[in-house]
């Protein structure tokens, strides 16, 4: 279990204020060191764990981050800390839950009190770059709290925007000279537009081509079926397809990730021609999944594996073993800062909820959290153990408990079961116990700001 | 059928059309379609680019495309700006093509830039690049380092595959297989393009205007459609949620655009 301290509303402002006079002042362990390595952080939108070819899916032709996956580990139990896109950005870039970051749902910024990884790093010696979409609170920004941003970018057009992402990330590689490290985010938008194929998929005229796609389409999920037993305080989005639609809805959904594989292989290809690969810690992951199918569900912000589950590999050669798929420890969006600060030699900025995954992927025996937690944007909880999995969401009598040995689809809500009650009570401890923990952001009404070019 | 509005992100539930000629009816009721014969081998070609899902009827974009014969096959000259958010990017290339019905890629030189919200070039976004593809693969030449790769089969541009379509004859109909080369970068395999026949669209002033359909799958690509006149000219194609279409005043339409922003800017 994590070391975490219990803070109160009141200390919270206290460290806030502190962490914000902090930055200049942050403290770097082997402060300049020329080995200090540079970061690509490769960010998707909407990309399940399982929509991966080296992962598994028989399905998709990913060999771009299939060539992560072998070069480096990947963490199959990584859950993202809220599935959807602007609070789980919101974590990855600062450490938090969202529910300290203040952004609990899409369109709002991160509170100004908390760093994000480009303020902490650019205050360390890291030239910081980031390319693509932001989404906190505008899909794509112009400033970026510290970053240097690279143009171009649009809101939820990742097929034509990606393209200029990885083409302003491939070029800036190329410029680059030697000297300082730095940290450049390519953030890429698909497969994200599965969510515009979706709406569009209204219409009859646009299922035509299913008749003529040449060989057979992506069977339906295991977890096709689900347990009507659920939350009614839950998002879930259920389309009324045909079995050969479903089918079909899969086929698309990994088209549509293909098309970010070759991008991220347009990126990875300039990071190694340019000299950078190998003094460059590439970190690989996404906002949040994708339905899928499973559950007969579609889009996110649910709690189910499909959506709350993520990809996250790391690799460096020479500092990271290569070809480990880790289903041992739990690991969270939330994580991802605390890593890259280690790795840059960075003590972390206060309140950090997230651990640094360096000993996991160095092979260090370290004493490592037994659960791991998610929050969703309609105020559902989750706690993941070993065994089982608890979901909840607000204002709702309905809990769902899935005993994760005999069931990991998550197919029969085992939590009204009398021979669950002690785990389902359990688990309520484990989240009361997780949520107590949490510096909370204050409710700040009004606050959404999002702007002209989005709306 | 499911007609719900799904996605939970505020802002943008609401239907978004794409992918097909009933979706891309309104951008067809204004279209002026050209007129007259059309040389296959020697044209130059302008088209505007439109987001179904955002910008309803307004130019995200131009792309001009210039074709040449050269011996033993075809050389294609492409200039593309795409207008995004806050800045967006250049592109030019010269592509030169076998002489086979696919117009299969031989070598290029692409010179891509993205450029901020005044359109000055941002230095460090270039990449110029210069590949040619051969029995041995593709290879690749940015900034003076080497890149190869394996693959196998026809390998076609997705610019000169609309000079291919232009030339191939009107009874032809594929299936033709080949990897795209996307962006001159990009290899995605496994692509079959086929004709589904004639189609009927309705533009300008009510008129009806005949067409032929193709339709291009693969990896990495939605459903891709491509629509020719009788004369066998592309006048636009539909692919996810961008679409092309046939217009003479493309670049002037984009760089009044750019010039708002400008103006909005100062």
């Amino acid at each position: 279990m994590s070391a975490q301290s219990k803070l109160t509303r009141r200390q919270f402002a206290g460290t806030a204020a502190l962490g914000s006079l902090a930055w200049g002042a942050s403290q770097l362990s082997g402060a300049a060191a020329p080995t200090r390595p540079s970061f690509l952080v490769v960010i998707t939108d909407q990309l399940s764990m399982d929509a991966i070819a080296a992962h598994g899916c028989p399905d998709v032709r990913t060999p771009n981050i299939d060539r992560l996956v072998h070069a480096g580990v990947s963490f199959r139990e990584s859950y993202s800390a809220n599935p959807v896109c602007g609070p789980a950005r919101s974590s990855i870039w600062t450490g938090r839950m969202p529910s300290e970051t203040g952004v609990n749902t899409n369109d709002f910024p991160i509170l100004s009190t908390v760093p994000n990884i480009g303020q902490w790093l650019g205050e360390n010696g890291y030239e910081t770059v980031y390319a693509g979409k932001w989404h906190l609170p505008d899909t794509v920004s112009k400033l970026i709290p510290g970053f240097t941003v690279l143009p171009g970018g649009m809101g939820g057009q990742g097929h034509l925007s990606d393209a200029a992402v990885s083409s302003a990330c491939q070029g800036w590689l190329h410029a680059r000279r030697p000297g300082s490290p730095f940290l450049l985010i390519a953030s890429l938008l698909q497969p994200h537009d599965i969510c515009a194929w979706i709406s569009s998929h209204s219409r009859d005229a646009e299922w035509e081509p299913m008749a003529r796609i040449e060989g057979p389409l992506p069977e339906l999920p295991v977890n096709f079926r689900y347990d009507p037993r659920e939350p009614k305080g839950a998002i879930l989005p259920r389309p009324k397809w045909s079995e050969q639609q479903w089918r079909y809805f899969r086929w698309s959904y990994y088209r549509h990730v293909e098309m970010v594989d070759a991008e991220i292989g347009r990126i990875l290809d300039a990071l190694e021609d340019a000299g950078h690969a190998k003094n460059t810690v590439v970190v690989f992951t996404a906002d949040h999944g994708e339905g899928s199918g499973h559950h007969q569900l579609v889009l996110k912000n649910f709690l189910y594996d499909d959506a709350a589950k993520v990809p996250l590999i790391v690799s460096c050669p020479g500092r990271i073993p290569s070809g480990i798929q880790d289903t041992a420890h739990f690991a969270s969006g939330t994580d991802i800062a605390p890593t890259i600060f280690d790795y840059a030699g960075v003590k972390s900025p206060p309140n950090v909820v997230g651990r640094s995954l360096r000993p996991l992927l160095e092979g260090k025996r370290v004493e490592w959290r037994d659960f791991v937690a998610a929050e969703a944007a309609n105020g559902g909880r989750m706690i993941r153990t070993a065994n089982y999995k608890y979901i909840v969401y607000p204002n709702d009598p309905v809990e769902q408990l899935f005993d994760w040995k005999k069931d990991p689809g998550e197919t029969r809500n085992v939590a009204g079961e009398s021979s669950y009650a002690s785990a389902l009570r359990d688990h309520r401890g484990l989240l009361q116990e997780w949520t107590s923990r949490l510096i909370v952001a204050p409710a700040v009404p009004g606050k959404k700001t999002k702007s002209k070019s989005e709306s | 059928m499911y007609t719900a509005q799904l996605n939970p992100e505020r802002g943008t539930n609401r239907d978004l059309p794409y992918g097909t000629l009933e979706a891309f009816q309104p951008f067809l009721d204004p279209f002026e379609p050209p007129q007259g014969s059309f040389d296959a081998s020697t044209w130059k070609h302008s088209f505007s680019l439109y987001l179904f899902a955002q910008d309803k009827l307004g130019s995200r974009g131009c792309l001009d495309i210039e074709r040449r014969p050269a011996r033993d096959g075809s050389v294609f000259n492409i200039d593309s700006k795409i207008v995004h958010l806050f800045g967006g990017i250049d592109l030019k290339a010269e592509i030169v093509c076998r002489g086979d019905e696919l117009a299969t890629l031989r070598s290029w030189r692409a010179d891509s830039v993205l450029f901020d919200d005044d359109g000055k070039a941002v230095s460090t976004t270039r990449v110029i690049s210069t590949g040619r593809v051969s029995e041995a693969g593709i290879e690749w030449t940015h900034a003076g380092r080497k890149r190869s790769a394996r693959v196998s089969g026809p390998v076609v541009a997705p610019w000169s595959l609309l000079g291919a379509l232009q030339r191939l004859p009107a009874g032809a109909g594929g299936p033709f297989k080949f990897t795209l080369l996307d962006d001159l970068e990009m290899i995605k395999p496994a692509q079959r393009i086929i004709g589904i026949g004639p189609q009927t669209a309705k533009v300008a002033r009510g008129a009806k205007l005949a067409l032929r359909c193709w339709e291009q799958t693969g990896n990495g690509i939605l459903p891709t459609h491509y629509w020719q006149d009788s004369q066998g000219r592309v006048l636009f194609w539909i692919a996810g949620q961008r679409a092309y279409l046939y217009d003479a005043d493309a670049r002037q339409k984009i760089q009044s655009i750019e010039a708002g922003r400008k103006r909005r800017n100062k």
